[in-house]
């Protein structure tokens, strides 16, 4: 029972590693050109794999944007195109950019804000 | 028409009265006649009073009709007002049934704030879905596992036992990450160790060539074509 119980821990480690390794494009792109994404074995354990999107699992994944990726994956058409280096290349850029959003936008406000108090302070003197 | 003709036959009765004193008649034939006439006369005034009589019923029916008419808007009218009646509280129960739908909805996905809370902590406070502010371009440091990340774990540590390095890291990732004191961290907070018992994965069988049950997502017309041969890398992003 005991090494049963190990042996599940073990798997849900290896598992949540996984689907979050998923979240690169580039692991993909190297998972796509070794022609992984070919075995049928292997795409039934990416559909498998969606069991991450229930709350009481997603709430382990510090990359919750794997499941994006995870999604895009059933599609055939999606992991065809991963080979192409290119593909890859700009996933990764857009990936950036989108990461980027959050820390401009908030650049942004500072600035604002900043210019803001600096009228304030012209204004009282 | 009836008192035309009534006057006709008395101007007959009163030609043939002139006329039987001024020629010899057979008494026979006008006595005859005159029978005839006073029979006709007779049912001249019965068909009279069935006319009167009929005039008046005539009447009546046509009040009736009326009466039947007003009686007929009436009820178009009921009519009218009952379908409104019967949409409006048809929408009433249409929303209310739609209401009751989200909230159970909302009810089954209920998570305590302070989850929702902890678990944005963990992600953005780990910079894994909000870029570090200071982030530069050449900075290592990305919105997924890298390399080192993912040969640092257990997946990377099973396929690949360290060899040399300190803590399974070789030198060179190391150097290429370019950031030491981090990267020779052991313990990745991407790798639970507070799993809970009761989250096992849910499939038991490693057989993954048996077609599981359901059915495939080949929707080639929902995917757009990711790389194109330009290499312009402005698009909209999701």
């Amino acid at each position: 029972l005991k090494s049963d119980d190990t042996g599940n821990r073990l798997r849900f480690q290896l598992e949540l590693e996984f689907v979050q390794c998923l979240a690169n494009p580039n692991y993909l792109n190297f998972l796509a050109q070794r022609g992984y994404f070919k075995d049928k074995a292997f795409v039934n354990y990416l559909k498998y794999l969606l069991y991450w999107k229930e709350p009481e699992y997603a709430k382990y994944l510090k990359y919750p944007q794997c499941l994006h990726m995870l999604e895009l994956l059933q599609y055939e058409h999606f992991r065809k195109e991963l080979v192409n280096a290119q593909c890859a290349k700009f996933i990764d850029e857009q990936q950036i950019l989108h990461w980027q959003h959050y820390s401009r936008k908030r650049m942004r406000l500072q600035q604002a804000l900043a210019e803001q108090q600096q009228q304030n302070n012209t204004s009282v003197k | 028409m009836i008192t035309k003709r009534r006057i006709n036959y008395w101007e007959l009765i009163e030609i043939l009265a002139i006329s039987r004193n001024q020629k010899l008649p057979q008494p026979g034939e006008e006595s005859q006649i005159l029978e005839l006439l006073i029979q006709r006369d007779g049912e001249f005034q019965e068909l009279m009073k069935l006319a009167v009589d009929q005039g008046k019923i005539h009447h009546e029916m046509q009040l009736l009709e009326k009466v039947v008419e007003k009686r007929d808007n009436d009820i178009q009218q009921l009519q009218k007002q009952l379908k409104e009646a019967e949409h409006i509280l048809a929408t009433a129960v249409y929303q209310a049934k739609e209401k009751l739908k989200s909230i159970e909805k909302a009810r089954k996905g209920a998570i305590s704030s302070e989850e929702i809370i902890k678990y944005a902590h963990r992600i953005s406070a780990s910079n894994a879905v909000c870029a570090p502010l200071t982030w530069v371009p050449g900075d290592p440091r990305r919105p997924y596992p890298t390399d080192l990340e993912m040969r640092s774990g257990l997946l990377g540590q099973m396929n690949n036992p360290p060899t040399n390095g300190v803590n399974g890291h070789l030198p060179g990732d190391a150097l290429a990450a370019g950031r030491l004191p981090d990267v020779l961290a052991p313990q990745y907070p991407w790798q639970s160790s507070d799993m809970s018992m009761n989250m096992l994965p849910p499939n038991h069988s490693n057989d993954f060539m048996l077609e599981p049950p359901g059915h495939n997502k080949e929707n080639e017309d929902d995917v757009e074509v990711m790389s194109t041969d330009s290499s312009s890398s402005s698009s909209d992003s999701d």
